[in-house]
């Protein structure tokens, strides 16, 4: 990925891990901590002059991950260098002087304009303050026309009719073009812009997306965009990071990403989005279960619990979907599923219909949208999936049959030990790191290996190979 | 059965102010047919809540149906006397605003009245439902609660079945009734709501935003819960949104709102096909989409108007670059789409309340081009 120039941000092996402190009751029972891993282990680059956009769901640590860059927070591990045209700054390690001059040269434009602005100040005070912080222009005539300017590059023109007034008096949009003057009042080479029109009127929000991109082209900038709108990083950046749980999981040129996602959860991703054109039958994101606490995120690929293309070991001889289902039945066993929560009634009922039953609900995959569920499912009244009717052979299904005696039986520990060593994906053992998923896409799916790749070239994708 | 299962008239509603009133739906008249998703977009201010709001009488306490009516089928009248018997005589008497086929003016029902239509025939999912659920009650016996109240004389055990069925149904475990709500996460949050407001089953759900706090994948999923339980419960839905993308995907029919007026409304089909009014073509021009690279978004000059003291003519006037002489003057009609361009139907599936739908092909096809929308200053 490097290039013979040096991109503007080299980050290493990223972490910032929350809460790592260890509080009295852990240390009372000796449990130790358990920190919540926003960021927790990124390496990219980003070149100059690119739109970086970052995108995924809440919690999944984009917004951490754009604080660490411009040393709102700081890292738990790893480095953030900057290349600048005169000056390299390693953000881990900066001289106090070092870190005034890097406090210009990199600048955050955050979410909502009704709050990032102190009602108190005027315009004129809000977008003069980062000149006088950082000692910039000598006199106060200096400092205002250097304000009336940045605030008629940012459409509020003429800026002198402005500089007086308040937040409150201001529209929606106006405010955060104040606040996007204020960032771009001290010349930044580095922006990072959190969701800066989520909180914008639609008409209104194209405009400051438009005024953004010329800003680019004026300032010479270079942008981290974060979104959780994949529209709208679409339109801005050219560039993108999908990020899940703390993980950078996949990152290359958006057109490519948008157009062909490698990794699974990418992919869904953006089925999700719906499309404005009544006449089109969009599929639907193929995930299953809820995003798992990043206080205690899964083993080996996070995502591996909610894939639909888990990778069974070698020798399966069933179909994706009956290995999606039996590796989501081993994890409820190992999590501790028991006969308590069924629909019937253990005591009243024969052992075998209890235990089809176990079988029938724990190989129920949670919250799948209707056109990715067995046909079985559907027709089921009292929920759970016609074990008959799903391709599971049958070494594998005497194996889940015995693990299902066991808990009927109510001995949980003889259910996990028999079923711990069996059906092991090694999207659960083995942690993958952003790899070469096509020409120009890097993503961390173990799909994928150094030159074997599960697309053409041509860009087709194959099909989920689920039914 | 009525036409309609809901039919608003020329509403008007006003929110009394320190300064001059302020009429957040001036004039609106709509129809939900049974069965049916009605969507409502516009930009916030527009008056959609407003309006969605005013059908229950859950305005704030300075706002008030100033005129208009707003007719509703369902099963009413099935008002109980003072021994719990249902009455079926109320279309006789004056007490209640009842017409001859049946349908009931909601606008003129007392606070009592429209209490028992509240979750029994007209349910809300509001806002922010991510905190509707109360944090110190479980789950479970919060729409518990919602029954009993709203069915009075349910038996507590089956009304306790029901609820843990609801949940069930939308994707929730049963024995999660028994949770607290911050036990859930946020898209079962939302569910939850959306198993409460069918509690009762109504004839219509109100849904403010129903999607708006969340992650795509889980508004994914609650989009299409919406969707299957309407099919299975046979629910008309009137879906309040910002997003047209989310109306474009469940509307059957929808109707675009800006600065208290309807500015177009239609089968979502044709209003996609042929928009026909300039605030829509504006409004779709600066929504981004995924699935194409796009050259350039272009956004809708000015801000909204203020709701205070709005100027004679069309609502639009000050930001349309179609404006001519007449839209200064007055708010334009609602026109028949269809008959303006000269294919006229019987039934009218497509209005659009503007001026210049005699050229709709011309505006649509400047409408398209960025500087059409550049001339007036940008803010």
């Amino acid at each position: 990925m490097a290039t013979a120039d040096d991109p503007l941000v080299e980050v290493e092996g990223l972490k910032k891990w929350f809460d790592t402190s260890e509080g009295v009751i852990e240390r009372l029972l000796g449990t130790g901590t358990n920190p919540v891993r926003a960021v927790d282990g990124a390496s990219f680059s980003i070149e100059r002059g690119d739109v970086m956009g970052v995108a995924g769901e809440s919690g999944c640590g984009k917004t951490t991950l754009g604080k660490l860059l411009v040393k709102l927070y700081d890292p738990t591990e790893g480095s953030i260098r900057f290349h600048f045209d005169d000056a390299t700054f390693d953000v881990t390690d900066m001289t106090r002087e070092e870190e005034t001059e890097f406090r210009q040269r990199v600048q955050m434009i955050f979410q909502d304009p009704f709050e990032s602005l102190n009602p108190r100040m005027t315009v004129y005070d809000t977008v003069s303050e980062p000149l006088r912080i950082n000692e910039m222009y000598d006199s106060y005539q200096e400092r205002r026309e250097r304000v009336v300017e940045t605030l008629n590059d940012v459409g509020l023109a003429p800026g002198d009719a402005y500089l007086d007034s308040f937040p409150q008096e201001l529209s929606g949009g106006e405010r955060q073009r104040v606040a996007i003057a204020r960032a771009m009042v001290v010349d930044p080479d580095f922006v990072v812009c959190d969701e800066p029109v989520s909180m914008l009127d639609v008409s209104i929000r194209a405009g400051v997306l438009n005024l953004m991109k010329d800003l680019q082209d004026e300032y010479g900038l270079t942008y981290l965009f974060i979104s959780h709108d994949l529209s709208l990083i679409r339109y801005m950046c050219n560039k993108t990071a999908i990020m899940y749980l703390g993980d950078m999981i996949e990152y290359g040129p958006t057109g490519e990403i948008v157009d062909n996602p490698k990794h699974p959860y990418s992919e869904a991703l953006f089925d999700a989005v719906p499309v404005a054109d009544p006449t089109r039958d969009r599929k639907r994101a193929n995930v299953t279960g809820d995003i798992p606490s990043p206080r205690n995120p899964p083993s080996g690929c996070k995502f591996h619990t909610r894939c639909a293309e888990i990778i069974p070991p070698e020798g399966w001889q069933g179909s994706q979907n009956a290995f999606r289902r039996v590796s989501t039945f081993r994890r409820r066993v190992l999590n501790g599923l028991s006969t308590e929560n069924l629909d019937v009634d253990p005591e009243a009922e024969p052992d075998d219909r209890v235990r089809d039953r176990l079988l029938s609900e724990g190989l129920t995959l949670d919250q799948l949208p209707e056109e990715y569920r067995h046909e079985s499912e559907l027709g089921m009244d009292e929920g759970g999936v016609d074990i008959s009717a799903l391709e599971i052979p049958g070494d594998a299904m005497a194996t889940l049959e015995e693990t299902a005696d066991h808990l009927v039986a109510g001995d949980a520990d003889a259910a996990a030990d028999r079923i711990r060593s069996e059906f092991v994906s090694k999207c659960e053992t083995d942690r993958p790191d952003l790899r070469s998923a096509s020409r120009s896409v890097e993503a961390a799916c173990l799909l994928y290996t150094e030159g074997d790749r599960r697309s053409s070239e041509d860009g087709t994708a194959s099909a989920p190979a689920d039914d | 059965m009525a036409d309609h299962l809901l039919e608003i008239n020329d509403l008007n509603v006003r929110y009394r102010m320190d300064g001059p009133d302020v009429h957040p739906v001036d004039g609106v008249s709509l129809t939900v047919d049974h069965g049916e998703t009605f969507g409502l977009v516009g930009e916030s201010g527009c008056g959609k809540t407003t309006l969605a709001k005013s059908i229950i009488q859950l305005l704030d306490s300075n706002g008030d149906v100033e005129s208009g009516e707003i007719w509703f089928d369902g099963t009413l009248p099935a008002w109980t006397d003072e021994r719990g018997e249902v009455r079926r005589d109320v279309v006789e008497d004056p007490q209640y605003p009842v017409r001859e086929d049946g349908m009931t003016n909601l606008a003129e029902l007392s606070l009592e009245q429209i209490r028992d239509v509240r979750w029994r025939n007209v349910a809300l999912i509001p806002q922010s439902a991510l905190n509707a659920l109360n944090p110190v009650y479980k789950v479970g016996d919060q729409i518990v609660e919602a029954i009993t109240r709203h069915e009075p004389g349910t038996d507590v055990e089956e009304a306790r079945g029901r609820a843990r069925d609801l949940l069930e149904r939308v994707g929730i475990d049963r024995e999660r009734a028994d949770d607290y709500a911050h036990e859930f996460s946020g898209g079962m949050k939302q569910r939850a709501v959306i198993a409460m407001s069918m509690a009762c089953s109504p004839d219509l759900l109100i849904a403010d935003e129903p999607t708006t706090a969340l992650d795509v994948i889980i508004q994914d999923r609650v989009l299409d819960e919406i969707k299957s339980l309407q099919n299975e419960f046979d629910v008309a839905m009137l879906i309040v949104s910002h997003d047209i993308s989310v109306m474009a995907e469940t509307c059957d029919r929808m109707g675009v709102m800006y600065g208290g007026k309807m500015m177009e409304s239609g089968t979502t089909e044709s209003i996609f096909e042929r928009t026909a009014n300039p605030y829509t073509l504006g409004l779709r021009n600066s929504f981004p989409t995924v699935e194409e690279d796009q050259e350039q978004l272009v956004s809708i000059p000015g801000t909204p108007p203020t709701l205070r003291d709005p100027n004679p003519g069309c609502r639009f006037v000050d930001r349309c670059p179609f404006a001519v002489e007449e839209c200064r003057d007055s708010h334009p009609p609602m026109y028949d789409v269809d008959r303006a361009l000269g294919e006229a139907t019987d039934e009218v599936a497509h209005e659009s309340a503007c001026y210049r739908l005699d050229d709709l092909e011309q505006v649509q096809e400047d409408a398209a081009k960025e500087e059409t929308w550049l001339q007036q200053t940008t803010h």
